[in-house]
């Protein structure tokens, strides 16, 4: 998952995309050590230490990694797609957001 | 005198005879359903199928070990990510028509619930498998209706696909297993699963809202009951469906700062619930 999601985070401007992570590690350091191993260059919170963390909970996270996709309004647009899917459903949205701001520029 | 016609008695035999064949039919398919006729199983019954259940289990646990193998011997994520495994040698594929036979041979037996609830998964994962998911289905029901291990089969019944076969089996041990347990962990399931479409969504939400109603107290899991893990599946309903916005989270990041999901409006964001394990 993280070359991929590096390789997203690089095709796509930061001002149109951004990945938000949520960590479940045990530790805060267990968790700053694999976004250095991982090369991870975006944001995650993190959820307390441990899979049971209050953010993993009201999202009732089961399974890792778990995604959702949010459009530019932070609607949720796909649920854990990977993969090519995950690629076309950003696309998607990518589209949609350049639309708007085309849209908005004739204004 | 020489008659050609039919006997009277032979034609009102024959005319009772098609009169009871649809409704003897039916008959016999109420009965089939309703009062099954379990399998009867000594004890060195269970003893031989234990052993036998016992030894492919071995089999199988080492299977998974060697086809595994890769995924545990790659160093780094990348080389995890970059591994295919052949889904020819999948331990799961290739031991499903052995399953499939033990479950025949040892019908009633405690091993063979067990080889009966792999078989489930098994089967669940192709469409081509869809007639021995029936039968494994069927005998689950005849001979396990009253079973309390039943609750090992079911409680996580909503991690298969939504097939009307599994559905058909969720349903009927939600309706007639006599114990609470196993009966909460069938309708736990059923509603997670016809929650996750659209089209039965308000169905599982009924289903998980009585399950919060009526069997709240009973263990799911672990140290969790149904009622602590339904809150979170309703919340996931109502708030968490394609087309919903995001719920805010505002929290700590790993290097120490404030931050807050609704600052990232006008991006598309990727959410990823991560852990490096």
């Amino acid at each position: 998952m993280y070359p991929h999601e590096r390789s997203l985070v690089k095709k796509h401007p930061a001002d149109q995309f951004a990945i938000v992570g949520i960590n479940s590690e045990d530790t805060i350091e267990a968790a700053r050590e694999a976004v250095e191993k991982n090369k991870l260059t975006w944001k995650s919170f993190f959820d307390g230490g441990g899979t049971d963390g209050p953010i993993a909970t009201r999202w009732n996270v089961s399974g890792w990694p778990t995604t959702y996709l949010l459009d530019e309004h932070g609607v949720i647009r796909y649920k854990d797609v990977r993969g090519e899917t995950l690629d076309a459903a950003l696309e998607t949205l990518i589209d949609q957001w350049k639309a708007a701001r085309e849209a908005e520029a004739k204004l | 005198m020489k008659t050609s016609t039919t006997h009277p008695f032979l034609l009102l035999k024959l005319t009772i005879l098609l009169c009871l064949a649809p409704i003897h039919g039916s008959a016999s398919t109420v009965v089939m359903l309703d009062d099954p006729a379990p399998a009867v199983v000594t004890k060195a019954q269970e003893t031989a199928a234990r052993v036998a259940m016992d030894k492919m289990q071995k089999r199988m646990d080492e299977a998974w070990t060697e086809y595994l193998a890769p995924l545990r011997e790659a160093k780094t994520a990348e080389e995890r990510d970059a591994i295919e495994l052949d889904p020819e040698k999948d331990p799961g594929a290739m031991f499903l028509p052995e399953l499939f036979k033990f479950s025949s041979d040892h019908p009633g037996t405690t091993a063979c619930l067990e080889a009966l609830s792999q078989l489930i998964s098994m089967a669940s994962r192709d469409e081509k498998n869809g007639w021995i998911l029936e039968q494994v289905v069927d005998r689950i029901l005849v001979d396990y209706i009253e079973h309390p291990d039943l609750k090992d089969l079911v409680r996580f019944g909503h991690y298969n696909p939504p097939s009307a076969q599994n559905l058909l089996l969720l349903r009927a041990v939600a309706d007639r297993s006599p114990h609470r347990s196993v009966q909460g962990s069938a309708f736990y399931a059923l509603g997670k699963l016809l929650g996750s479409s659209e089209e039965t969504r308000a169905e599982g939400k009924q289903l998980l809202e009585r399950v919060q109603k009526e069997f709240a107290d009973v263990p799911f899991f672990r140290e969790t009951t149904y009622g602590e893990k339904v809150a979170g599946d309703l919340f996931e309903l109502d708030h968490l469906q394609v087309g919903q916005v995001a719920p805010e989270i505002i929290g700590a990041s790993i290097d120490g700062n404030l931050m807050q999901l609704s600052a990232f409006r006008g991006k598309v964001v990727l959410i990823d619930f991560w852990g490096d394990w």
